[in-house]
């Protein structure tokens, strides 16, 4: 059995002591024998694995965040776990993705580091430089992790391809071709009139083979099904049939132990097999250590990729497994209790703990790299994907009127940094075609660490409009630089931005527009913010990686109590 | 031999719905308690397949009054009972099978087939009637109108419903009702004397012992224990299921499920509130399909426990006697045991669990999942045995019967 044990092999230095970690190197180690007083902990680390090097956004961020803390937890034994697909069970890592999962939390800013040692090629900006270093050294780590995680990502792409309706395939499909192969005015008439054939053909093409797919797929499932009902029913009616033994592990799954934790922080609808986890932790007396992040799918069932029931499922299960949830605010938390846990009379141990500020945590290791094309721009951000929940088309009624009243110059640019998600069609229209808006407005994907501290430090004020969030760590992570941020009213971004900033309902046109400009035009009210803003104290660093340590040791505690 | 005619507004040959299956038990009632019986059902020929027709069933064919009956569903039988009345051919054969079969009573199942029995009456005869109500038809109506089903000629429909019902209880020589609690509102508004007639179940003499064991079978083989329901597509029944579990099916465990048998699983199974919970109600469910008589017994009675989500609509409750006649713990809404009054009576907390809200509800289905909960008493199945109706039945009939010939005397 091959898997990674950090806590005997780390050398964390401030884990503990509220800063961020410091570098750690690593070696694989022998199977987990937990010290005296501690126990053997499971990190699934499928999501960090498959997001790779690249900057972490959301939950991956968070993940790698309580990975990289828990490590350093002597009274536990941290190891790490892949979710295999192929056998619809967790399993141990191997050589190359232990050295993979090590770059990722351990080495990530190493480059950066090395980078900051070197001279500035723009003295006058402080901690920044233009090289990305960053980026380089992602590129490195990327060639040489290539191989099979990739096709394991077509095969999990495949997968949930089949699973989805031809609608919401139709969906997906048509905005992808029209994000690949968008029709502009400038272009020619030809090739309007080509790209448009093109993206038909292509169209009718995917849904054909998305046809077949989900048939082959569904004919797979009755096939297996028949099967197993053809098995049971033809066994003697008169003889009860011996009762089934719990299913045989399948080869190459992880043997967990009689009460070994497993922490499961990543997004596991989209994989996880709940029959075996419900098996884990019911057959195998795992403890089940979970996180919620929010359950916006069931307040708002309009605003997710996938059906709502995908998510609900997850939480379900969770409230029926879970020893401990870990939520990432009270609000998170009571929504929980709202939409899961009263309608189906869960009640798991719950607590909830904020999120740390990420970047400004570790600012000095991770430097600033300028936006070149911002550079002396005023400007305000938005950081978040682009996706109908976080109501980006309010932002570009309301750039759009501010640039019918205000002069060009005064006028900042808004920012729109993230990538491109679901249900956007009217941010696209609004975004593409709005020429007279193209001066003042930037949509920015792929931005490192580095260059978002950039923009946080030198935004005129951000703004966070979204019509529902689980935290809204962008509004905080903007208020730790000393930046202030309009916040839509739901309560997680009161609860974020420690009720500090202005807020607004996020269909209140009106009255952003009147704070807009107000923040805009008038020097004195963002000074004036700023100084609030200044008010701000943020969550200590390992507030949420200690409150997931904390429900370790608890159940710990409790199990040694029930022994 | 005493002779009696059975009229019903369906064919009787393979029960399939509640109305069926009381009428079928009222006709093996009698037959136990040594009459002669002669089933005549009297209905429209698109409502039910031909090979369920039987010898002596006079059946109507009209396509334009198909369209009416399916325009308004509400009133279907209304609209077929008036059709047939008017229908001399109909008329005048019901009259010559009375003639033929010379029967000493005339048993009809529903006020519906009143109006064409009232046309083909003799002027003077000394056949006794007996009205077996299975509903107040008229006031069951209304709540199926906030399903959609009203249409402008609703009120009056319904108005010409209650006064046929009235007028048949006041007329029949002896009235039967299904409920006990129908029976006295029938009592109040003819001012006459009612008799109460449970609904029973041919299950109440089954033993588990004789049942085939494939249900347990298959939950063992699924490593889950089952809730059993059986029902059919009636849109009461689809509508009992998501009022009493809207939020879907996660108060369950992974290894918890609900069984669904008859028409019902599909119609829940389809409905857009099944599928809002998709993941988690596919997890908790077996959609079981058709359940073979001979099964019957054998899925309800190897279920942790039978529920009942009924909260509307009307029908003869047959589900609920054979949840009561499988000796499982019963888990049934207020309006599922409504008219089962001196039978659940003594049996409610011991066998018989009635919850009228979602929480409540699942709280009952859970604790006999994970806890147990006592089932059934064989006194509380006796009572909706079949026997126990011929009894009943034998009692009052023959009672008619004498009184008959000491008015003849």
């Amino acid at each position: 059995m091959t898997f990674i044990s950090y806590a005997q092999n780390l050398e964390l230095a401030s884990a503990r002591t509220g800063g961020a970690p410091a570098i750690a190197t690593l070696a694989p180690t022998a199977p987990c024998v937990p010290p005296p007083d501690s126990c053997c902990v499971y990190f699934d680390a499928s999501l960090i694995l498959h997001f790779g090097c690249n900057p972490p956004t959301g939950i991956v961020r968070v993940e790698q965040y309580v990975a990289q803390i828990l490590a350093g937890v002597a009274s536990i034994s941290l190891s790490f776990l892949l979710f295999d697909q192929s056998i619809k069970a967790y399993r141990a890592l191997r050589p190359d993705e232990r050295a993979r999962l090590n770059d990722i939390l351990f080495h990530r800013y190493e480059a950066r580091k090395a980078a900051k040692n070197s001279p500035s090629e723009h003295p006058h900006i402080i901690k920044a430089s233009p090289v990305d270093a960053e980026k380089l050294r992602i590129v490195e780590v990327r060639a040489a992790a290539r191989g099979k995680p990739a096709r394991r990502n077509i095969f999990l792409k495949l997968l949930t391809t089949a699973r989805i309706t031809r609608e919401v395939f139709a969906a997906v499909l048509s905005e992808r071709l029209t994000r690949l192969l968008p029709v502009r005015q400038e272009h020619s008439l030809m090739r309007r009139v080509a790209t448009r054939i093109l993206r038909r053909s292509l169209f009718a093409t995917g849904r054909g083979g998305h046809f077949i797919l989900s048939r082959l797929a569904s004919s797979t499932r009755t096939l297996f099904n028949l099967a197993r009902v053809d098995a049971a029913t033809h066994a003697p009616r008169t003889v009860l049939p011996r009762p089934t033994r719990p299913e045989a592990k399948p080869i190459g799954a992880f043997p967990f132990a009689q009460g070994d934790v497993l922490i499961t922080m990543a997004n596991t609808w989209d994989y996880m097999d709940y029959g075996y986890l419900t098996r884990i932790v019911r057959r195998d007396g795992v403890r089940l250590i979970s996180v919620i992040y929010d359950v916006i799918a069931m307040e708002m069932p309009f605003t997710t990729p996938v059906p709502v029931h995908v998510y609900h499922r997850h939480w379900v299960e969770l409230g029926h497994l879970a020893t401990h949830l870990v939520a990432i605010s009270r609000h998170s938390l009571q929504s929980y209790q709202h939409f899961i846990g009263e309608p189906n009379d869960l009640a798991p141990s719950m607590s909830y703990s904020y999120l740390p500020n990420f970047l400004y945590e570790r600012r000095h290791e991770i430097g600033e790299t300028i936006v070149p094309s911002l550079l002396d721009r005023r400007f305000v951000v938005f950081c978040s994907t682009i996706e109908a929940r976080k109501n980006h088309q309010l932002l570009l009624h309301l750039w759009e009127r501010l640039r019918q009243e205000i002069d060009s110059a005064t006028l900042p640019i808004l920012v729109l940094v993230g990538s491109w998600g679901w249900g956007v069609e009217n941010v696209r229209l609004l975004s593409d075609r709005n020429w007279r808006l193209r001066d003042h407005l930037r949509i920015l994907d792929g931005l490192s660490d580095a260059q978002l501290i950039w923009l946080y430090r030198n935004a005129c004020f951000t703004v966070f409009p979204s019509h529902s969030e689980g935290f809204g760590l962008a509004a905080a992570e903007s208020l730790s630089f000393g930046t202030p941020v309009v916040v839509a009213n739901c309560p997680a971004l009161i609860e974020a931005t420690e009720g500090l900033m202005p807020a607004y309902d996020p269909l209140d046109l009106p009255n952003w527009l009147a704070e807009m400009r107000r923040l805009i035009v008038d020097s004195s009210s963002l000074t004036s913010l700023r100084r609030k803003a200044a008010q701000y104290k943020g969550a200590h660093y390992t507030d949420f990686a200690y409150a997931v340590r904390d429900a370790i040791l608890a159940s710990n505690q409790h199990r040694k109590a029930s022994a | 031999m005493p002779n009696c005619l059975l009229l019903t507004p369906f064919p009787l040959a393979k029960p399939k719905h509640g109305g069926q299956v009381r009428a079928a038990s009222m006709m093996a009632a009698m037959r136990m308690a040594g009459w002669h019986v002669d089933g005549v059902g009297l209905f429209l020929s698109t409502f039910y397949p031909p090979e369920e027709w039987g010898p002596l069933d006079i059946v109507l064919e009209s396509p334009e009054l198909h369209a009416k009956a399916l325009a308004d569903a509400a009133f279907a039988d209304v609209h077929v009972a008036r059709a047939a009345a008017r229908d001399t051919a109909v008329v005048d054969t019901l009259r010559s099978l009375i003639c033929r079969l010379a029967p000493d009573v005339i048993h009809v199942e529903h006020p519906w087939p009143w109006l064409p029995l009232r046309e083909a009456l003799p002027s003077s005869h000394k056949i006794r009637l007996v009205y077996s109500s299975q509903n107040i038809e008229w006031s069951a109506r209304r709540p199926l109108f906030r399903l959609g089903m009203k249409t402008a000629t609703s009120e009056e429909m319904l108005a010409a419903t209650r006064l046929l019902e009235e007028e048949f209880a006041r007329t029949a020589d002896l009235v039967l009702s299904i409920s006990d609690i129908e029976a006295a509102e029938i009592e109040r508004t003819t001012e006459r004397s009612v008799v109460y007639l449970a609904p029973v179940s041919d299950l109440a003499s089954r033993d588990r012992q004789d049942s085939p064991l494939r249900f347990i079978g298959d939950a063992r083989t699924a490593a889950c224990r089952y809730v059993a329901l059986m029902a059919s597509d009636w849109l009461p029944n689809v509508e009992g299921f998501f009022s009493t579990f809207p939020d879907g099916l996660g108060f369950l465990a992974q290894d918890e499920q609900i069984w669904l048998a008859g028409t019902l699983g599909a119609a829940v199974r389809d409905d857009p509130r099944f599928q809002t919970f998709l993941g988690i109600n596919k997890s908790r469910t077996r959609i079981v399909g058709f359940v073979e008589d001979g099964e019957k017994f054998d899925f309800l009675s190897s279920a942790e426990c039978v529920i009942v989500p009924v909260t509307f609509g009307a029908g003869a409750k047959m589900k609920t006697a054979d949840a009561i006649a499988s000796g499982r713990p019963v888990i049934a809404t207020e309006h599922a045991v409504e008219g089962y009054g001196p039978i659940v009576q003594g049996a409610l907390g011991k066998g018989v669990y009635v919850a009228d809200t979602p929480r409540a509800f699942r709280r009952l289905v859970r604790q006999a999942l994970r806890d147990g909960l006592p089932g059934c008493a064989p006194e509380v199945r006796a009572q909706v045995s079949l026997e126990t109706l011929s009894k009943n039945w034998a009692h009052h009939a023959n009672h008619l019967l004498d009184r008959t010939q000491s008015t003849a005397h």
